[in-house]
Protein backbone atom coordinates (compact mmCIF):
# COMPACT_ATOMS: atom_id res chain seq x y z
CA UNK A 1 0.00 0.00 0.00
CA UNK A 2 2.78 2.77 -1.29
CA UNK A 3 -0.53 4.93 -1.53
CA UNK A 4 -0.49 5.76 2.21
CA UNK A 5 1.92 8.41 1.97
CA UNK A 6 0.34 10.29 -0.62
CA UNK A 7 -3.12 10.48 1.36
CA UNK A 8 -1.56 11.04 4.11
CA UNK A 9 0.21 14.23 2.93
CA UNK A 10 -3.27 15.37 1.34
CA UNK A 11 -5.38 14.80 4.30
CA UNK A 12 -2.90 16.48 6.24
CA UNK A 13 -2.39 19.73 3.95
CA UNK A 14 -6.53 19.46 3.72
CA UNK A 15 -7.35 20.11 7.60
CA UNK A 16 -4.14 22.50 7.82
CA UNK A 17 -5.55 25.00 5.74
CA UNK A 18 -9.36 24.04 6.66
CA UNK A 19 -8.71 24.88 10.21
CA UNK A 20 -6.62 27.46 10.06
CA UNK A 21 -8.89 29.55 8.75
CA UNK A 22 -7.26 31.82 5.79
CA UNK A 23 -9.39 34.13 4.40
CA UNK A 24 -9.70 33.67 1.16
CA UNK A 25 -11.70 36.14 -2.00
CA UNK A 26 -14.57 34.64 -3.06
CA UNK A 27 -13.78 36.65 -6.57
CA UNK A 28 -11.61 33.28 -7.15
CA UNK A 29 -13.35 31.02 -5.97
CA UNK A 30 -14.27 29.47 -9.17
CA UNK A 31 -10.47 30.07 -10.19
CA UNK A 32 -9.14 28.04 -6.81
CA UNK A 33 -11.82 25.53 -7.53
CA UNK A 34 -9.93 24.52 -10.81
CA UNK A 35 -6.54 25.06 -9.59
CA UNK A 36 -7.72 22.32 -7.18
CA UNK A 37 -8.85 19.93 -10.23
CA UNK A 38 -5.11 20.60 -11.81
CA UNK A 39 -3.27 19.90 -8.80
CA UNK A 40 -5.57 16.44 -8.81
CA UNK A 41 -4.65 15.70 -12.12
CA UNK A 42 -1.34 16.43 -11.99
CA UNK A 43 -0.75 14.27 -8.58
CA UNK A 44 -2.89 11.27 -10.32
CA UNK A 45 -0.62 11.48 -13.21
CA UNK A 46 2.38 11.21 -10.84
CA UNK A 47 1.38 8.44 -9.35
CA UNK A 48 0.22 6.68 -12.65
CA UNK A 49 4.03 7.60 -14.08
CA UNK A 50 5.65 6.23 -10.55
CA UNK A 51 3.70 2.78 -10.75
CA UNK A 52 4.84 2.68 -14.56
CA UNK A 53 8.34 3.37 -13.52
CA UNK A 54 8.36 6.50 -16.06
CA UNK A 55 8.12 8.98 -13.50
CA UNK A 56 10.27 12.19 -13.64
CA UNK A 57 10.61 14.36 -10.90
CA UNK A 58 10.88 17.89 -12.95
CA UNK A 59 8.00 17.32 -15.74
CA UNK A 60 6.22 16.32 -12.73
CA UNK A 61 6.79 19.17 -10.42
CA UNK A 62 6.53 21.56 -13.56
CA UNK A 63 3.30 20.39 -14.77
CA UNK A 64 1.96 20.53 -11.70
CA UNK A 65 2.52 24.11 -10.99
CA UNK A 66 2.08 25.44 -14.82
CA UNK A 67 -1.05 23.23 -15.12
CA UNK A 68 -2.97 24.71 -12.02
CA UNK A 69 -1.49 28.50 -12.84
CA UNK A 70 -2.81 27.67 -16.77
CA UNK A 71 -5.99 26.07 -15.52
CA UNK A 72 -7.04 29.35 -13.22
CA UNK A 73 -5.66 31.81 -16.08
CA UNK A 74 -7.64 30.18 -18.68
CA UNK A 75 -10.50 30.56 -17.10
CA UNK A 76 -10.29 34.04 -16.20
CA UNK A 77 -9.52 34.71 -19.72
CA UNK A 78 -12.55 32.92 -20.63
CA UNK A 79 -14.54 34.87 -18.36
CA UNK A 80 -13.27 38.06 -19.76
CA UNK A 81 -14.01 37.41 -23.43
CA UNK A 82 -17.21 36.05 -22.45
CA UNK A 83 -16.54 32.09 -23.36
CA UNK A 84 -17.29 29.47 -20.64
CA UNK A 85 -13.74 27.81 -21.04
CA UNK A 86 -14.12 27.12 -17.29
CA UNK A 87 -15.85 24.30 -18.83
CA UNK A 88 -13.42 23.24 -21.32
CA UNK A 89 -10.84 23.00 -18.91
CA UNK A 90 -13.14 21.23 -16.14
CA UNK A 91 -14.10 18.46 -18.67
CA UNK A 92 -10.01 18.44 -20.01
CA UNK A 93 -9.00 17.80 -16.34
CA UNK A 94 -11.44 15.82 -15.17
CA UNK A 95 -10.95 13.43 -18.23
CA UNK A 96 -7.29 12.88 -17.22
CA UNK A 97 -8.37 12.15 -13.71
CA UNK A 98 -10.33 9.69 -14.70
CA UNK A 99 -8.02 8.22 -17.47
CA UNK A 100 -4.85 8.63 -14.73
CA UNK A 101 -7.04 6.69 -11.99
CA UNK A 102 -8.04 3.91 -14.26
CA UNK A 103 -4.77 3.04 -15.38
CA UNK A 104 -3.61 2.98 -12.05
CA UNK A 105 -6.14 0.60 -10.95
CA UNK A 106 -5.03 -1.44 -14.16
CA UNK A 107 -1.44 -1.46 -13.32
CA UNK A 108 -2.71 -2.59 -9.66
CA UNK A 109 -4.21 -5.28 -10.91
CA UNK A 110 -2.12 -6.66 -13.07
CA UNK A 111 0.65 -6.26 -10.46
CA UNK A 112 -1.91 -8.83 -8.12
CA UNK A 113 -2.18 -11.22 -11.19
CA UNK A 114 1.06 -11.67 -11.77
CA UNK A 115 2.40 -12.10 -7.81
CA UNK A 116 -0.39 -14.59 -7.75
CA UNK A 117 0.91 -16.37 -10.06
CA UNK A 118 4.17 -16.25 -8.95
CA UNK A 119 3.59 -17.86 -5.77
CA UNK B 1 11.76 -4.50 -2.28
CA UNK B 2 15.29 -4.88 -3.60
CA UNK B 3 15.59 -3.95 -6.86
CA UNK B 4 18.12 -1.61 -8.51
CA UNK B 5 14.59 0.50 -8.79
CA UNK B 6 13.69 0.55 -5.63
CA UNK B 7 15.66 4.27 -4.31
CA UNK B 8 14.00 5.58 -7.71
CA UNK B 9 10.52 4.33 -6.48
CA UNK B 10 10.89 5.66 -3.08
CA UNK B 11 11.96 9.25 -4.64
CA UNK B 12 8.88 9.23 -6.58
CA UNK B 13 6.24 8.61 -3.73
CA UNK B 14 7.90 11.69 -2.12
CA UNK B 15 7.39 13.64 -4.70
CA UNK B 16 3.87 12.47 -5.19
CA UNK B 17 3.30 12.96 -1.40
CA UNK B 18 4.96 16.84 -1.47
CA UNK B 19 2.21 17.72 -4.27
CA UNK B 20 -0.31 16.01 -2.30
CA UNK B 21 0.06 18.06 0.00
CA UNK B 22 -0.41 21.02 -1.79
CA UNK B 23 -3.21 19.69 -3.20
CA UNK B 24 -4.83 18.82 0.56
CA UNK B 25 -4.25 22.61 0.40
CA UNK B 26 -5.61 23.47 -2.42
CA UNK B 27 -9.03 21.45 -1.89
CA UNK B 28 -9.56 22.99 1.48
CA UNK B 29 -9.34 26.60 0.17
CA UNK B 30 -11.54 25.95 -2.72
CA UNK B 31 -13.91 24.16 -0.40
CA UNK B 32 -13.61 26.97 2.43
CA UNK B 33 -14.47 29.70 -0.47
CA UNK B 34 -17.45 27.88 -1.90
CA UNK B 35 -18.96 27.05 1.64
CA UNK B 36 -17.84 31.50 3.04
CA UNK B 37 -19.85 32.00 -0.53
CA UNK B 38 -22.78 29.95 0.26
CA UNK B 39 -23.67 30.17 4.00
CA UNK B 40 -22.05 33.29 5.24
CA UNK B 41 -23.08 35.73 2.35
CA UNK B 42 -26.35 33.73 2.17
CA UNK B 43 -25.56 33.28 -1.57
CA UNK B 44 -27.57 30.10 -2.46
CA UNK B 45 -25.32 28.99 -5.78
CA UNK B 46 -22.19 30.15 -6.95
CA UNK B 47 -23.42 29.89 -10.50
CA UNK B 48 -22.88 32.72 -13.06
CA UNK B 49 -26.24 33.36 -14.42
CA UNK B 50 -28.36 33.36 -11.50
CA UNK B 51 -25.87 35.66 -9.78
CA UNK B 52 -25.75 37.96 -12.85
CA UNK B 53 -29.28 38.72 -12.76
CA UNK B 54 -29.30 39.25 -9.14
CA UNK B 55 -26.80 41.35 -9.47
CA UNK B 56 -28.89 43.53 -12.00
CA UNK B 57 -31.61 43.45 -9.83
CA UNK B 58 -29.34 45.08 -6.97
CA UNK B 59 -28.03 47.44 -9.64
CA UNK B 60 -31.26 48.93 -10.23
CA UNK B 61 -32.37 49.00 -6.62
CA UNK B 62 -29.70 50.95 -5.83
CA UNK B 63 -30.01 53.45 -8.98
CA UNK B 64 -33.79 53.90 -7.62
CA UNK B 65 -32.62 54.53 -4.05
CA UNK B 66 -29.81 57.01 -4.98
CA UNK B 67 -32.49 59.04 -6.85
CA UNK B 68 -34.75 59.05 -3.97
CA UNK B 69 -31.96 60.01 -1.48
CA UNK B 70 -31.20 63.01 -3.74
CA UNK B 71 -34.95 63.48 -3.61
CA UNK B 72 -35.32 63.43 -0.32
CA UNK B 73 -32.30 65.29 0.57
CA UNK B 74 -33.86 67.96 -1.75
CA UNK B 75 -37.11 67.78 0.16
CA UNK B 76 -35.31 67.70 3.47
CA UNK B 77 -34.18 71.25 2.98
CA UNK B 78 -37.20 72.51 1.40
CA UNK B 79 -38.38 71.44 5.09
CA UNK B 80 -35.81 73.14 7.11
CA UNK B 81 -36.00 76.12 5.22
CA UNK B 82 -39.97 76.12 6.02
CA UNK B 83 -39.16 75.34 9.52
CA UNK B 84 -36.98 78.22 9.87
CA UNK B 85 -40.45 80.38 8.45
CA UNK B 86 -43.00 79.05 10.27
CA UNK B 87 -44.18 79.81 13.49
CA UNK B 88 -46.40 77.56 16.26
CA UNK B 89 -47.87 75.83 13.23
CA UNK B 90 -44.82 73.83 12.52
CA UNK B 91 -45.07 72.09 15.77
CA UNK B 92 -48.26 70.35 15.37
CA UNK B 93 -47.42 69.67 11.56
CA UNK B 94 -44.16 68.32 12.72
CA UNK B 95 -46.56 65.38 15.03
CA UNK B 96 -48.52 64.68 12.67
CA UNK B 97 -46.16 63.90 10.24
CA UNK B 98 -44.54 61.80 12.61
CA UNK B 99 -47.60 59.93 13.51
CA UNK B 100 -48.04 59.85 9.90
CA UNK B 101 -44.65 58.17 9.20
CA UNK B 102 -44.89 55.99 12.37
CA UNK B 103 -48.21 54.47 10.85
CA UNK B 104 -46.70 53.88 7.53
CA UNK B 105 -43.74 52.18 9.13
CA UNK B 106 -41.13 54.45 8.85
CA UNK B 107 -40.09 54.77 11.73
CA UNK B 108 -38.46 52.35 14.03
CA UNK B 109 -40.35 50.03 16.89
CA UNK B 110 -39.89 49.46 20.14
CA UNK B 111 -42.42 47.73 22.96
CA UNK B 112 -43.17 44.31 24.38
CA UNK B 113 -44.37 41.43 21.50
CA UNK B 114 -42.72 38.11 20.64
CA UNK B 115 -40.81 36.61 18.36
CA UNK B 116 -41.69 33.34 15.75
CA UNK B 117 -38.34 31.64 14.33
CA UNK B 118 -39.21 29.11 11.78
CA UNK B 119 -36.34 27.15 10.29
CA UNK B 120 -36.34 23.93 7.92
CA UNK B 121 -36.97 20.64 9.39
CA UNK B 122 -34.27 19.41 10.76
CA UNK B 123 -34.87 15.63 10.13
CA UNK B 124 -35.08 15.22 6.61
CA UNK B 125 -37.98 13.57 4.80
CA UNK B 126 -37.89 9.60 4.08
CA UNK B 127 -36.90 9.67 0.55
CA UNK B 128 -40.13 7.39 -0.66
CA UNK B 129 -42.00 9.91 0.69
CA UNK B 130 -44.63 11.53 -1.19
CA UNK B 131 -43.69 15.22 -2.97
CA UNK B 132 -46.56 16.76 -1.01
CA UNK B 133 -45.32 15.48 2.24
CA UNK B 134 -41.70 16.68 1.42
CA UNK B 135 -43.17 20.20 1.44
CA UNK B 136 -44.05 20.11 4.83
CA UNK B 137 -40.42 19.80 5.38
CA UNK B 138 -39.24 23.23 4.31
CA UNK B 139 -40.86 26.74 5.07
CA UNK B 140 -42.78 28.12 2.44
CA UNK B 141 -43.30 31.88 1.83
CA UNK B 142 -47.26 31.34 2.99
CA UNK B 143 -46.38 30.12 5.69
CA UNK B 144 -44.44 33.02 6.43
CA UNK B 145 -47.48 34.89 5.35
CA UNK B 146 -49.75 32.83 7.43
CA UNK B 147 -47.62 33.77 10.64
CA UNK B 148 -47.85 37.40 9.72
CA UNK B 149 -51.55 37.71 9.10
CA UNK B 150 -52.25 35.79 12.10
CA UNK B 151 -50.07 38.20 14.43
CA UNK B 152 -51.67 41.33 12.71
CA UNK B 153 -55.36 39.65 13.24
CA UNK B 154 -54.05 39.05 16.81
CA UNK B 155 -53.38 42.85 17.69
CA UNK B 156 -49.75 42.91 16.53
CA UNK B 157 -48.72 46.81 15.71
CA UNK B 158 -45.45 46.57 14.20
CA UNK B 159 -44.04 43.29 12.61
CA UNK B 160 -40.61 42.52 10.68
CA UNK B 161 -39.39 39.56 8.93
CA UNK B 162 -35.57 39.35 9.22
CA UNK B 163 -35.01 42.78 9.90
CA UNK B 164 -37.59 43.82 6.92
CA UNK B 165 -40.29 45.82 7.99
CA UNK B 166 -44.25 44.71 6.99
CA UNK B 167 -45.25 47.57 5.52
CA UNK B 168 -48.95 48.17 3.39
CA UNK B 169 -47.55 47.03 0.38
CA UNK B 170 -44.81 44.38 1.18
CA UNK B 171 -45.01 41.33 -0.78
CA UNK B 172 -43.97 37.58 0.40
CA UNK B 173 -43.22 35.76 -2.42
CA UNK B 174 -40.87 33.01 -3.25
CA UNK B 175 -38.18 33.36 -5.71
CA UNK B 176 -36.39 30.30 -6.82
CA UNK B 177 -34.88 28.76 -3.66
CA UNK B 178 -34.98 32.34 -1.70
CA UNK B 179 -37.56 33.96 0.16
CA UNK B 180 -38.49 37.68 -0.67
CA UNK B 181 -39.67 40.16 1.42
CA UNK B 182 -39.91 43.47 -0.11
CA UNK B 183 -38.14 42.28 -2.68
CA UNK B 184 -34.92 41.58 -0.02
CA UNK B 185 -33.89 37.80 -0.70
CA UNK B 186 -33.58 35.83 2.35
CA UNK B 187 -32.86 32.25 3.68
CA UNK B 188 -33.93 30.33 6.64
CA UNK B 189 -34.23 30.80 9.44
CA UNK B 190 -37.01 33.43 9.15
CA UNK B 191 -37.26 35.71 12.46
CA UNK B 192 -40.32 37.31 12.51
CA UNK B 193 -40.47 40.18 15.57
CA UNK B 194 -44.05 41.14 16.19
CA UNK B 195 -45.08 44.36 19.01
CA UNK B 196 -48.28 43.89 20.41
CA UNK B 197 -50.14 42.21 22.92
CA UNK B 198 -47.99 38.91 24.08
CA UNK B 199 -50.61 36.75 25.54
CA UNK B 200 -52.84 37.32 22.26
CA UNK B 201 -50.71 36.87 19.92
CA UNK B 202 -49.13 33.87 21.29
CA UNK B 203 -52.45 31.76 21.74
CA UNK B 204 -53.72 32.67 18.23
CA UNK B 205 -50.71 31.38 16.43
CA UNK B 206 -51.06 28.21 18.74
CA UNK B 207 -54.83 27.38 18.66
CA UNK B 208 -55.81 24.15 18.21
CA UNK B 209 -56.53 24.16 14.17
CA UNK B 210 -53.64 27.33 14.14
CA UNK B 211 -50.96 28.14 12.11
CA UNK B 212 -48.56 26.37 14.68
CA UNK B 213 -50.48 23.45 14.24
CA UNK B 214 -49.60 23.09 10.69
CA UNK B 215 -45.74 22.03 11.89
CA UNK B 216 -46.36 18.78 13.57
CA UNK B 217 -44.51 16.42 11.83
CA UNK B 218 -43.79 15.26 14.60
CA UNK B 219 -42.39 16.63 17.86
CA UNK B 220 -38.44 16.54 17.05
CA UNK B 221 -38.35 18.77 14.09
CA UNK B 222 -38.29 21.71 15.46
CA UNK B 223 -39.67 24.11 12.95
CA UNK B 224 -41.47 26.84 15.22
CA UNK B 225 -39.94 28.72 17.93
CA UNK B 226 -42.06 31.28 19.83
CA UNK B 227 -40.49 33.62 22.56
CA UNK B 228 -41.98 36.05 24.21
CA UNK B 229 -39.92 39.60 24.70
CA UNK B 230 -40.25 42.99 26.96
CA UNK B 231 -37.89 44.74 24.69
CA UNK B 232 -38.47 44.77 20.99
CA UNK B 233 -37.15 46.72 18.71
CA UNK B 234 -38.79 46.62 14.74
CA UNK B 235 -36.88 48.38 12.37
CA UNK B 236 -38.14 50.61 9.90
CA UNK B 237 -38.90 50.15 7.07
CA UNK B 238 -35.95 50.98 4.67
CA UNK B 239 -36.93 50.43 0.74
CA UNK B 240 -38.44 52.25 -1.25
CA UNK B 241 -41.11 54.72 -1.18
CA UNK B 242 -41.52 55.25 -4.50
CA UNK B 243 -44.89 55.97 -5.93
CA UNK B 244 -44.94 55.73 -9.90
CA UNK B 245 -48.85 55.14 -10.09
CA UNK B 246 -50.71 56.01 -7.97
CA UNK B 247 -51.46 59.65 -6.91
CA UNK B 248 -53.20 60.74 -3.90
CA UNK B 249 -56.60 62.40 -4.11
CA UNK B 250 -57.35 65.78 -2.54
CA UNK B 251 -60.71 65.04 -0.52
CA UNK B 252 -63.43 67.70 -1.47
CA UNK B 253 -64.36 70.34 1.22
CA UNK B 254 -62.37 70.67 4.49
CA UNK B 255 -59.19 68.73 5.25
CA UNK B 256 -58.33 69.86 8.75
CA UNK B 257 -60.72 68.21 11.68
Amino acid sequence: MILILPIAGALIGFFAVYFLDLPVPPGIASYLSLAALAGLDSVSGGIRAGIEDKFEADIFLSGFMVNTLLAGLLAYLGDQIGVDLFLAAVVALGGRVFLNLSLIRRQWLTKIALSRRES
Amino acid sequence: MISPLGLKKSSWLWHVTLLSFVLGMLLAAALKTQQTIRFKSGIPTTRLPVLARAWADEKERTESLRKEITDLRAKLSQYEKALGEGGQQSGLLRDELRSAKFQAGLLEAKGEGVIVILRDSRKRPPPDADPQLVDDYNIHDYDIRDFVNELFASGAEAIAVNDQRIIANTSIRCVGPSIQINSTPMAPPFVITAIGPADDMESALKMPGGVVDQFRIDELSDMVKIQRKKDLVVPAYSGSTRYRFATPVEPKGEIKP
